[in-house]
């Protein structure tokens, strides 16, 4: 047999066994059981926002809002500024500044908490729910062959098995993707329903180590969804390597997310201790870049690449302890 | 001709245990090889680590002359393994499991798929997820999955557990028809002696991880007989001494091994030293020369 048609051979098995891995892993009742629970989840941020008011309502939901941020802006220019006693205060007021300075100059009104928009950059808090699934999902990808013992059939195909745990790993990028569009969606579309028709016409603004990124709302949303991918991906890979050694769902599930809740921790200490945003601690939770309060002198591409450069050899383990693994 | 199965020199260690020592043999295409040896022998272990599963061993495998180590993904496009325990996923039904196994082989064709779920007879309960399955109909299951890659060999596990009497003849029937027919080769590793001989050309066995003489398949000729006499001193001295064999004493019972044709020889006899003939049983060949094999040593 000629190399192509062989490599083509291949590359339908693979194809065909990512079909087959989102078939076994994802059935009916676990898809509604997943579905409901991001449901659920947006659902309560919704009516956190129906019920309470934030600082942001101040110009949002005011007839005279550019008059009051025009003299908060005078306040800040005037010395205030000066004022705070941490960088990190500092750092915050001053892209207050940028962003009012943004509002004032192109007339734009800024969105209040009862808003679709707001909704959607407010989901983001539920983010653990979708990674705690995603882990859950992972988890179950590897080690659900090992204790139903359909790991005998599978690795009998005629593929190596880099290439099954390659697909294996695509399967999970991909439910980690489709959970996180799934909650945007999710939110756009509870938001209307709570707060009313929103065309996300005012832009996203952030203000990063000294400059104000402009960004289309919906982009940067979508471009949210691919950052918290990466990070599903991340703490997955967390899961996969646990999955192969320990061959326990539980285990694997559990240290991949007490590693995520351990970047809450560690994110009181990054101003005082500069080099933990090397850490995949500080970069785990992108949440933080588009409320605006992530630590001082990183990005949502620093956080990206450091996240990859701790994935590479997780999963470079995993696929070698894999390959050389006794299926007994 | 080729071997469709050549072992060589192969050795495998759990930890620091030596499971495998330099266990060769091979296996020809059409062949039907039975494989026999008490429990913890390493029967699973060989068949295992044919299909790649277990790793890190020494030695060579073969199938149709591909290394299962250097070319592992045409060597084992060639072979097939019913595995002693079922590995399908219990929440799909067993038609989307073979269906899914159909197409990562890349053989599949729904009217064959069906042909062969109906020659076993799971036609009516394909569509029920294979949790509500018996152990007897996932084993049916399992034989329609051994032949779904159009396999060269395939290597069936204790393939009799859990079946049937129906279903053990069904299992009979499917593997000396399709070694006939398609040339497909049989390694089939059971402690059914009976349903071994009655399927198997040949017999090898392993003990503690090292194959061992193949067993005497010399049916047609020879025979052993269990033998209960009024006088057992007697008659096995008559025995000894006409036949040139050696008699066993066994619980009120003589066994020995003599040639079909010396047995009107020996009744004759016996009815001439007026011995009285009490039962007389005839014990397979293969039981009796696996316990001489394996049964003295314990």
């Amino acid at each position: 047999m000629s190399t192509k048609p062989k490599q083509q051979k291949q590359i339908n098995r693979m194809f065909h066994l990512f079909l087959a891995e989102i078939k076994k892993q994802l059935h009916k009742k676990t898809v509604a059981a997943y579905a409901i629970i991001l449901v659920v989840g947006v659902f309560i941020c919704a009516l956190y926002l129906t019920l309470n008011s934030l600082p942001i309502d101040y110009y949002a939901e005011s007839s005279n809002w550019y008059e009051r941020m025009s003299a908060e802006m005078i306040l800040l220019v005037g010395g205030r500024l000066n004022g705070f006693s941490t960088l990190q205060a500092h750092e915050i007021q001053l892209g207050e500044a940028f962003k009012y300075s943004y509002f004032l100059e192109n007339n734009i009104q800024p969105y209040g908490s009862h808003s679709a928009s707001y909704l959607v950059v407010f989901s983001n808090y539920i983010f653990i729910v979708v990674l705690a699934l995603t882990m859950i999902f992972a988890s179950r990808v590897i080690t659900d062959e090992y204790s139903k013992k359909t790991m005998n059939g599978l690795l009998t195909i005629p593929l190596a098995r880099w290439k099954i745990l390659l697909t294996k790993f695509l399967v999970i990028a991909v439910f980690a993707f489709a959970s996180s569009l799934f909650v945007f969606i999710v939110s756009i579309v509870l938001g209307w329903m709570f707060f009313g028709l929103d065309f996300f016409s005012v832009p996203f603004l952030a203000f990063q180590n000294g400059e104000l990124i402009v960004m289309p709302f919906l982009l940067r949303e979508l471009l949210q969804v691919c950052y918290n991918t990466v990070a599903a991906l991340f703490c997955s890979s967390i899961a996969v390597l646990l999955g192969i050694i320990t061959k326990n769902g539980i285990t694997s599930c559990v240290t991949g997310i007490g590693i995520y809740l351990c970047s809450y921790v560690f994110t009181l200490f990054a101003t005082e201790v500069p080099w933990l945003r090397f850490t995949p601690f500080l970069n785990v939770d992108f949440s933080g870049y588009i409320l605006d309060i992530a630590p001082i002198g990183t990005s949502p591409e620093f956080s990206v690449l450091v996240l990859f450069m701790y994935m590479v050899p997780l999963v470079a383990a995993s696929f070698l302890i894999f390959q050389k693994q006794d299926i007994k | 001709m080729d071997p469709v199965l050549r072992v060589e020199n192969l050795s495998k260690k759990f930890g620091k245990r030596l499971v495998l020592n330099n266990v060769s043999f091979s296996i020809a295409k059409g062949e039907i090889v039975g494989f026999v040896g008490p429990n913890g022998a390493g029967k699973t272990t060989v068949m295992k680590c044919c299909m790649g599963l277990l790793k890190q061993l020494s030695g060579e495998i073969l199938i149709c002359g591909k290394s299962v180590r250097t070319q592992f993904e045409q060597a084992v496009a060639n072979i097939s393994y019913m595995s002693d325990s079922a590995i399908f996923y219990d929440y799909l039904s067993g038609y989307d499991n073979l269906k899914m196994y159909a197409k990562l082989y890349g053989t599949y064709d729904p009217a064959k798929l069906e042909e062969i779920i109906r020659y076993v007879g799971m036609e009516d309960r394909m569509h029920d997820p294979v949790k509500s399955y018996s152990l007897g109909m996932k084993q049916r299951m399992s034989l329609v999955l051994a032949v779904l890659n159009e396999p060269m060999i395939v290597l069936m596990d204790e393939p009799m557990n859990g079946l049937d009497p129906e279903g053990v003849i069904l299992l009979r029937d499917f593997i000396t028809q399709l070694a006939a027919e398609k040339k497909i080769a049989f390694f089939i590793s059971s402690h059914n002696l009976n349903e071994l001989d009655k399927v198997c050309e040949r017999i090898i066995t392993i003990q503690n991880g090292v194959i061992q003489n193949e067993l005497n398949r010399d049916s047609e000729q020879r025979a052993v007989f269990a033998l209960s006499t009024g006088d057992l001193q007697k008659t096995k001295e008559i025995i000894s001494k006409s036949f040139q064999v050696k008699v066993q004493e066994k619980a009120e019972e003589l066994v020995f091994e003599i040639k079909k044709e010396h047995f009107n020889q020996l009744m004759r006899e016996l009815v001439l030293s007026d011995i009285e003939i009490r039962s007389l049983k005839t014990l397979n060949i293969l039981e009796a020369e696996y316990l001489e094999l394996f049964g003295g040593k314990k």
